[in-house]
C-alpha cells in the first residue's frame, strides 16, 4: 500500500516536472496573464471600481493599485509565457493568484453580489465557486514552474 | 521551502517595472485615472421632492420609495439577477441585470426616456443600482432615482413584493 502510493507520487511528480507539462504550465498563465493584463490597463477606471465593490482595499490605495496591477499582470504574463525568470515570475503570480482568490472567498462570505472584476470589463463574471476554482488550477499550475523552473523552449534570466 | 531559492533582486525588478511602466502609461493613457480614488456622491432627493441639482442619478429614502410606489407613472427596476428577482421582488418592478447590462436590449427599447424610474438591489451594500442608473443615464435615461435601502429593507418592513 505503501509502495503504491510511493510509485504514484512518483509518477505525478515525474509527470508535473515533465518539460512538455511545465511548458503546458507556461503558456496557460502566459496567456492568461496577458489577456486579464491587457483588458485593464484600456480601462483602469473600471477596474478601481471593480476593486472598491470588494469593500476590503482602503480607498487611498485603490488607484494605485487599479494602475500597476494590470502592468504587473501583463509584465508576468509576458515573462512566464517566454520563460523569462521563470521562478520568481511563477511565485509572484501564484501570490497574485492566492490574494485574488482570498478576495473572491471574503466577497462570497460577506454576501456580496458583485462583478469579480477579473479580466476587466470585458467579461461579466461574477464572484462564486466556480471563479475559486479556476483559481485553485491556475495556482496549481504556478507551483511546479516555481520548484522546477521553465521547462522546454527558455530565452534566459536576465539577472544572476 | 519552495520559495528559498528565488532572486529576490529579479522580483524586486518585475514590481519595479510594473509600478514604473503602470504610471508612466497612466499619464500619458487618455483613459488615465487620478492617484487618489475618490468616490462619485449621488445628491438626495429632498423631501418636497424637488431637487436643484442636475446632477442625475438622486437617491431616495425609503418614504419617497413609498410615495412612489403609490404612483402608477413610476416605474422600478430590480438590477439583481434573474434568481434573486424571482425568488421577490417589489411589486410590479421589472428586471433589468445589471451584469448583464446591454444598451441594445428590446426591454429598453420599450422604455420611455422621459418617465421616472426607481431602481434599486439588495440593499446598502450593493452597488448594482448605482451602476445601472449610470448605464440608463448614459443611454438618455433623464428622471433616475435610486433606493438604496433596496430589497432587504423593502421586505423587512412587510411592503408589497411578489414572487415569480
Amino acid at each position: 500500500m505503501e509502495c503504491s502510493k510511493h510509485a504514484r507520487g512518483n509518477r505525478m511528480r515525474l509527470f508535473i516536472s515533465n518539460k512538455y507539462s511545465l511548458l503546458f504550465f507556461r503558456l496557460v498563465l502566459g496567456a492568461l496573464f496577458i489577456f486579464s493584463g491587457i483588458e485593464k490597463i484600456t480601462n483602469p477606471g473600471a477596474f478601481a471600481i471593480s476593486i472598491v465593490n470588494y469593500k476590503l482595499v482602503p480607498l487611498l490605495f485603490i488607484n494605485f493599485i487599479a494602475i500597476v496591477i494590470p502592468w504587473l499582470e501583463l509584465l508576468l504574463g509576458i515573462f512566464v509565457l517566454f520563460g523569462i525568470e521563470t521562478k520568481e515570475t511563477s511565485a509572484l503570480i501564484s501570490v497574485l493568484l492566492i490574494g485574488f482568490t482570498l478576495m473572491v472567498i471574503i466577497a462570497l462570505f460577506r454576501g456580496l453580489n458583485i462583478d469579480c472584476g477579473c479580466f476587466g470589463t470585458i467579461t461579466a463574471e461574477k464572484v462564486g465557486m466556480r471563479k475559486i476554482m479556476e483559481n485553485l488550477v491556475f495556482i496549481a499550475f504556478s507551483f511546479p514552474l516555481i520548484k522546477y523552473g521553465s521547462g522546454k523552449f527558455i530565452i534566459c534570466r536576465f539577472t544572476n | 521551502m519552495l520559495l528559498k531559492n528565488l532572486n529576490k533582486k529579479s522580483i524586486g525588478l518585475i514590481i519595479l517595472s510594473a509600478i514604473c511602466l503602470g504610471f508612466a502609461y497612466n499619464s500619458i493613457s487618455k483613459n488615465g485615472i487620478s492617484l487618489i480614488y475618490t468616490e462619485k456622491e449621488y445628491s438626495q432627493l429632498d423631501e418636497t421632492g424637488s431637487h436643484e441639482s442636475d446632477s442625475i442619478p438622486l437617491l431616495i429614502s425609503l418614504n419617497q420609495t413609498i410615495k412612489f410606489h403609490d404612483d402608477p407613472e413610476i416605474i422600478f427596476i430590480d438590477a439583481r439577477d434573474k434568481w434573486d428577482y424571482e425568488e421577490g421582488h417589489i411589486s410590479r418592478a421589472i428586471n433589468i441585470q445589471e451584469y448583464k447590462f446591454d444598451p441594445q436590449l428590446d426591454k429598453l427599447a420599450e422604455l420611455s426616456r422621459e418617465a421616472k424610474y426607481v431602481i434599486y438591489c439588495g440593499g446598502d451594500d450593493c452597488d448594482i443600482s448605482k451602476r445601472l442608473a449610470e448605464k440608463l443615464a448614459a443611454i438618455d435615461f433623464k428622471n433616475l432615482f435610486i433606493y438604496s435601502g433596496g430589497f432587504d429593507e423593502w421586505s423587512a418592513l412587510n411592503m408589497p413584493v411578489e414572487i415569480e
